[in-house]
C-alpha cells in the first residue's frame, strides 16, 4: 500500500501540479492581503490578525475544487489516457488500486487545505490583534476540523462519479453542481420535515451547530450529523469500489 | 508446466458473443504470433488474459495459477502491452519504472531497473519526460515495464504499429533476446502478417472468437508460396501460357497468378520466352503460409 500511495502522491505531483497550485493559492493570499492593507490603509478599519485570517479561509472553495481535480485527474484521468490499463495488469487488487487513490488526494487536499490556512496566519502576523494569537490558531485549526467531513464527503462524490463515468469534465461538473446549489435545494426544503434527511443539509457542520448560527441545525447533535455524513460516505465508496473491481477496461 | 493456457474461454458483449469458447496454450520459451482479421477478438482476447474484462466463461492458468481464483498470484507473472504503450508522460523513464517496480509483489531492485533500461536501450534518455520521447522509444520504455517484475509470459498487442521500418527491426531484435536469453513466452499479436512470419515461432489463428487453427512457423518457412505479376504482350499469348500454371488475373496492365511454387518460378520465365511472349516486367511475391492461411480464414 505504501508504494501504491507513493506513486499516487507522485503522480498528483507532476502531473496535476500540486507546486503550480501551492503557488497560485499563495499569490492569492498575497493578493487579498495587499488588498487588506490598501483597504485598512485608505478607511482606517484596523483590520486584525483574526479578521484577516477569517476573510482569508473563504479560499477552502478554491482547495475544494482543487480537491475534485485531483481525485478525477487520479481516476477517470487514468481512463481517458489509457494508463490505467498497464496499472489494472499489474499484480495488484483493484481495491487497492482506487483506495490508494482517493485516500492519497484526500490527504493532499486536507494538507493543502492547512498550508492555505498556515500561510493565512503568517500574513496575519502583519496585522494587529486583540485576542490572543494562540486563540486565532486554535480557530484556523477549529476550522480545519469543521471542514473535514465536507471535504471527504465531496472527495468520495467525486470518486464514485469519476469510477461510473470514467470522464473527468463530467466528473469535475458533476461534483461542482452539488456543491454550490445543494444550500438552495436545502433551503427550498426547509419547509417540509423531510429537510434534516437530506445528506446535503448536514454538510456544512461549522455553520449547523456553531452556537452563533442562526440556521437551525438539521438534528439535535453534531455527532449525529456527522455520523449521518458518514454513512453516506462509506455507501458512496463502497459502491465505487465494488464498480471499480468488476468494471472491463476497454 | 505450460506457462499460459487459455481454456474454454467466453465472452459476449453487447449481445453478441465476441470470444466463443476459445481454448490455446503456449510453450516456454517461444514466440507465437496471434492472428486473425480485424474483429476475429485478438485484443478481447488479450484483455481478458490480463484480467481487463471480465470472462463471462472458461479459465486462464498462467503459471497454474488460476486468474478467476488468484488474480494477483497469476498476474504477477505476466507482463502486457494492450494496444499502446500507455505510460505517464509528465514522468521521466525512470519515474514511470520506479513507478511500476513498486506495484510488484517481489521487490524489484535498483540492478533490475538499470538492467532492463540497458536491455531496451534507453540509457541516454531515461531520465528525460517520456512526453519527449518517440514511439518507438515509448514501445522500447512498455516494453521495460512489462518485463521489469521478470514475467515468464510477455503479451503484446499490435506492438508495431506506428512503428517505422527501423523502430520494428529494432523491437524484433529486443523480442528476439527476450525469448532466447530469459526464456520468456511471447504472445504477439498483429495484423502485419510478415512481421509474424519473421519473428514468430507459432501462430494460433482466430476467427469469431475461435481458435481455428494452430501451427509451426518455422518449419512452414518452404511451404511458402509466391504470386508472380508479369506484364508482357502480346497479351493473348501470355495469358494462354500463364494459364498453365493456374488460374490468372488481369489486374490492370498486368497478370497475377498466385499459389507457384517456389521451384515453378524459372518454368513460368522459361516458358514465356520460349514462346516468344516479351516481358516488361516479372515480380515475385513471397506469400507465407501465415499469409494464406488468414486469407483463407477471411475468405471464410
Amino acid at each position: 500500500m505504501k508504494g501504491l500511495v507513493i506513486n499516487e502522491t507522485l503522480k498528483a505531483w507532476h502531473g496535476r501540479r500540486i507546486g503550480l497550485a501551492m503557488m497560485m493559492m499563495s499569490i492569492l493570499i498575497l493578493f487579498i492581503f495587499i488588498v487588506a492593507i490598501a483597504i485598512d490603509q485608505s478607511f482606517g478599519l484596523l483590520l486584525t490578525t483574526e479578521e484577516f485570517v477569517t476573510i482569508g479561509s473563504v479560499l477552502h472553495i478554491f482547495i475544494m475544487l482543487y480537491s475534485f481535480v485531483l481525485v478525477t485527474g487520479a481516476i477517470s484521468g487514468e481512463a481517458s489516457t489509457g494508463t490505467i490499463k498497464q496499472l489494472l495488469i499489474k499484480p495488484v487488487s483493484r481495491h487497492r488500486v482506487l483506495l490508494s487513490k482517493w485516500l492519497t488526494n484526500l490527504v493532499i487536499s486536507f494538507l493543502l487545505y492547512c498550508f492555505v490556512l498556515a500561510l493565512l496566519f503568517a500574513f496575519g502576523l502583519f496585522f494587529p490583534h486583540v485576542v490572543p494569537l494562540s486563540s486565532t490558531f486554535y480557530y484556523l485549526f477549529e476550522t480545519a476540523l469543521y471542514t473535514t467531513p465536507s471535504l471527504i464527503f465531496y472527495v468520495a462524490l467525486a470518486t464514485l462519479i469519476a469510477v461510473i463515468t470514467k470522464n473527468t469534465a463530467v466528473t469535475i461538473v458533476l461534483t461542482i453542481l452539488p456543491y454550490f446549489f445543494a444550500d438552495l435545494f436545502v433551503l427550498l426544503a426547509a419547509e417540509y420535515d423531510w429537510a434534516s434527511w437530506i445528506v446535503f443539509a448536514h454538510i456544512d457542520v461549522f455553520n449547523n451547530y456553531n452556537p452563533v448560527s442562526l440556521a437551525p441545525a438539521p438534528f439535535p447533535s453534531m455527532w449525529a450529523s456527522i455520523g449521518f455524513l458518514l454513512i453516506h460516505i462509506a455507501l458512496m465508496l463502497a459502491i465505487a469500489h465494488v464498480i471499480y473491481k468488476r468494471q472491463d477496461v476497454l | 508446466m505450460k506457462p499460459l493456457v487459455v481454456k474454454q474461454l467466453s465472452r459476449t458483449f453487447k449481445g453478441h458473443k465476441v470470444i466463443n469458447d476459445l481454448s490455446f496454450s503456449l510453450d516456454r520459451g517461444l514466440i507465437y504470433g496471434f492472428l486473425g482479421p480485424n474483429g476475429s477478438g485478438k485484443t478481447m482476447t488479450i484483455r481478458l488474459i490480463v484480467s481487463l474484462i471480465k470472462m463471462d466463461r472458461g479459465e486462464v492458468f498462467i503459471e497454474g495459477k488460476d486468474l478467476n481464483k488468484n488474480r494477483e498470484e497469476a498476474l504477477q507473472h505476466i507482463g502486457a502491452i494492450v494496444e499502446d504503450p500507455d505510460l505517464y508522460t509528465y514522468l521521466s523513464g525512470r519515474q514511470n519504472l520506479e513507478h511500476f517496480a513498486r506495484m510488484s509483489q517481489k521487490p524489484i531492485s535498483e540492478e533490475r531497473i538499470e538492467q532492463v533500461i540497458d536491455l531496451v536501450e534507453l540509457t541516454n534518455r531515461i531520465d528525460d519526460k517520456v512526453k519527449t520521447y518517440s514511439l518507438g522509444m515509448k514501445q522500447r520504455l512498455g516494453i521495460a515495464v512489462s518485463i521489469l517484475h521478470q514475467p515468464s509470459v510477455l503479451i503484446l498487442d499490435e506492438p508495431t504499429n506506428g512503428l517505422d521500418p527501423n523502430g520494428i527491426k529494432e523491437l524484433r531484435y529486443y523480442l528476439r533476446r527476450l525469448a532466447k536469453q530469459d526464456g520468456v513466452t511471447l504472445l504477439v499479436s498483429s495484423h502485419q502478417l510478415r512481421e509474424v512470419e519473421v519473428l514468430c515461432d507459432r501462430a494460433i489463428v482466430i476467427k469469431d472468437g475461435q481458435a481455428v487453427d494452430e501451427f509451426d512457423l518455422r518449419s512452414s518457412a518452404t511451404e511458402s508460396t509466391y504470386s508472380v505479376y508479369v506484364t508482357a504482350s502480346p497479351e493473348a499469348d501470355a495469358y494462354t501460357q500463364l494459364a498453365q500454371f493456374g488460374n490468372v488475373e488481369k489486374n490492370e496492365n498486368q497478370f497475377v497468378i498466385y499459389d507457384q511454387p517456389y521451384e515453378q518460378i524459372p518454368a513460368i520465365v522459361e516458358t514465356l520466352v520460349q514462346q516468344n511472349v516479351r516481358y516488361m516486367r516479372f515480380v515475385t511475391n513471397k506469400v507465407g503460409r501465415a499469409l494464406l492461411l488468414v486469407i483463407r480464414v477471411r475468405e471464410g
